[in-house]
């Protein structure tokens, strides 16, 4: 008995130490990313090893706003994910709205068609997309990238899926009181909608803001780049402070971070829904 | 009225679906279409039948482009499966205090984008003086390995990566698994005398599947995509070491403008993506 006591001290000890070692392993290369981005490239590429944050120098950070672009891609970055998101959650609502609550004419086709797409990757339209984005003109401007990827089918299969559990006794009574379907849908049904909004928010969200493919195809002009091909596009310059790029990276990580670590809850369950790219 | 009960389906689905049609299912279409023609977006497309994916298959740099995405991903789903599987084991285990902090470190990482990801690991992996050759010579192990630049490993480093960026997000599946597996039924066979691992083996595993499945087939439709990452720290190289498919894509694409052939190795790549997804499905249904 005394023996199997300690043994399961042990036991419990040694799995202590071992999550302490991954949870170290896990967190060390935004640690890095942190540090770095307040040394100059000789301190990060420095002769001996040196893995506490030695000083507080922003001189990355201001050069970064001064002599690049950097806000304009923020900027661009900030805008083309929300006007996605909020687009995107429209679309979704009314279309997952009309797919989960009427019965009609091929509505279990189009929801087969738009379920198939789940699972085909974006990239294999990538080449024919550029080419009608060009044709309607759309090329270099916000367009280019917030039609397309409003357009979420996962984002519109979540939606239905939440949308099916509505009471109907709850849309009866909107429609008695003489509300028409699309007002019935604004005013009854979009305020009770917050966990599938969120799930589907929070997974166009991620596509959007950490996309690089689509935006390296679409966008180019220096201005009208988005975050991660800006931050991406410095590395390719003759002389940089690699300090710069971290400082840069640490500004682009810090929104879904912050709102990570304020929503966790919300943020997990939305991507587990939804499954995002990993 | 126009939004009433007949009408308003319509109406609701007509935006999604014009969008839907123009922006993903047309373009699609077109590229299988495209996909058939030697073309360089400017002068007259000739149609060439499947002439595109015979070159393809016989053109040197693709062959090596497919190896490197097949067998990156291949090993990338199997070692993020194995990783996953020991965190979601650990979440779910009682003994560990601290367990939600746990979770979300492991969460972060996925938060962070591919591209910035490779930026950091750009001056992680440096060779002279990067931290973490850095480390390996402080612990005393000497020379410095060339993490990105040495053709035998650097494909390895830049897996490492993305391992590192999708367990802990795949692990919170793992541990969802784990928590709707009822705890008597693991109780039950450790009183039969059923020692830890055998009970982890023969019973908790088995019950996981649907899960595990879930996860194999929604890592692998971004595995086989592989850009990012390769792009921004190798450019695909040192000679083709990490040159992908995707990669080949983009550089037939939109920089050398044959539009027909990269619309065929952008199929090819599709076909890979849904064949290894019904595989998985098949096995999981035939079990």
């Amino acid at each position: 008995m005394v023996q199997n006591k300690a043994r399961r001290k042990t036991k419990r000890v040694l799995s202590i130490v071992l999550m302490v070692i991954i949870g170290v392993i896990m967190f060390f290369p935004l640690y890095w990313m942190l540090v770095s981005s307040f040394r100059t490239n000789d301190q990060i590429y420095s002769t001996t090893l040196n893995l506490l944050p030695t000083s507080l120098m922003l001189k990355n950070y201001a050069d970064l706003l001064l002599t690049t672009k950097f806000v304009y891609w923020f900027t661009n970055s900030v805008l083309i994910t929300l006007s996605t998101t909020l687009l995107g959650l429209v679309l979704c609502t009314i279309a997952g709205f009309a797919l989960a609550r009427y019965r009609f004419r091929f509505r279990n086709a189009i929801f087969l068609l738009i379920f198939i797409m789940i699972s085909i990757p974006r990239f294999t339209t990538i080449i024919p997309l550029f080419k009608i984005m060009s044709q309607l003109n759309f090329t270099d401007t916000y367009l280019s990238l917030i039609l397309p990827f409003a357009v979420n089918p996962l984002a519109l299969f979540l939606m239905k899926q939440y949308l099916e559990s509505i009471p109907e006794d709850l849309l009866d009574s909107a429609r008695i009181d003489g509300l028409n379907e699309l007002q019935m849908v604004i005013r009854i049904v979009m305020p009770i909608i917050k966990p599938a909004i969120g799930a589907a928010g929070v997974n166009i969200v991620m596509m959007t803001w950490n996309d690089y493919l689509f935006p390296l195809v679409m966008m180019s002009s220096e201005r009208k780049l988005v975050l991660t091909v800006g931050l991406a596009s410095l590395k390719t310059l003759y002389v940089v402070e690699y300090g710069m790029i971290m400082a840069g990276s640490v500004i682009s990580v810090l929104p879904l971070i912050i709102a990570f670590l304020i929503f966790q809850k919300q943020f997990v369950a939305g991507l587990i829904a939804g499954s995002v790219k990993g | 009225m126009v939004f009433d009960k007949k009408k308003s389906p319509y109406l609701f689905l007509l935006p999604f679906l014009i969008m839907f049609f123009s922006f993903w299912l047309w373009p699609i279409l077109q590229s299988l279409y495209w996909s058939m023609l030697e073309w360089d977006g400017l002068r007259a497309p000739t149609f060439v039948g499947f002439r595109n994916y015979i070159k393809l298959f016989s053109e040197q740099d693709y062959i090596i482009a497919l190896s490197n995405t097949v067998s990156a991903a291949i090993v990338y789903i199997g070692i993020m499966v194995i990783v996953a599987l020991f965190l979601g084991f650990m979440l779910n285990s009682s003994i560990l205090p601290g367990r939600a902090a746990f979770r979300t470190i492991i969460f972060l990482p996925v938060t962070v984008s591919l591209p910035v990801i490779a930026l950091v690991f750009f001056i992680i992996f440096a060779k002279n003086n990067g931290v973490l050759n850095n480390i390996i010579s402080t612990l005393g192990f000497g020379r410095s390995i060339d993490w990105l630049g040495d053709p035998r490993i650097n494909l390895w480093s830049i897996v490492s990566l993305r391992i590192w960026r999708a367990s802990g997000f795949y692990a919170i599946f793992i541990l969802a698994g784990l928590q709707s597996i009822p705890e008597e039924v693991i109780e039950a066979s450790i009183i039969d005398g059923a020692s830890g691992w055998k009970t982890i083996r023969l019973i908790v595993l088995p019950l996981l599947r649907p899960v595990i499945i879930y996860v194999i087939i929604a890592s692998s439709i971004w595995a086989f995509q592989l850009f990012e990452e390769p792009w921004i720290l190798t450019r695909g190289g040192p000679v083709n070491s990490t040159a992908t498919i995707a990669m080949h894509v983009y550089r037939n694409g939109f920089q050398f403008f044959q539009l027909g052939y990269a619309s065929a190795s952008a199929y090819v790549l599709t076909a890979i993506i849904v064949v290894f997804a019904l595989i998985q499905l098949l096995i999981n249904k035939g079990k």
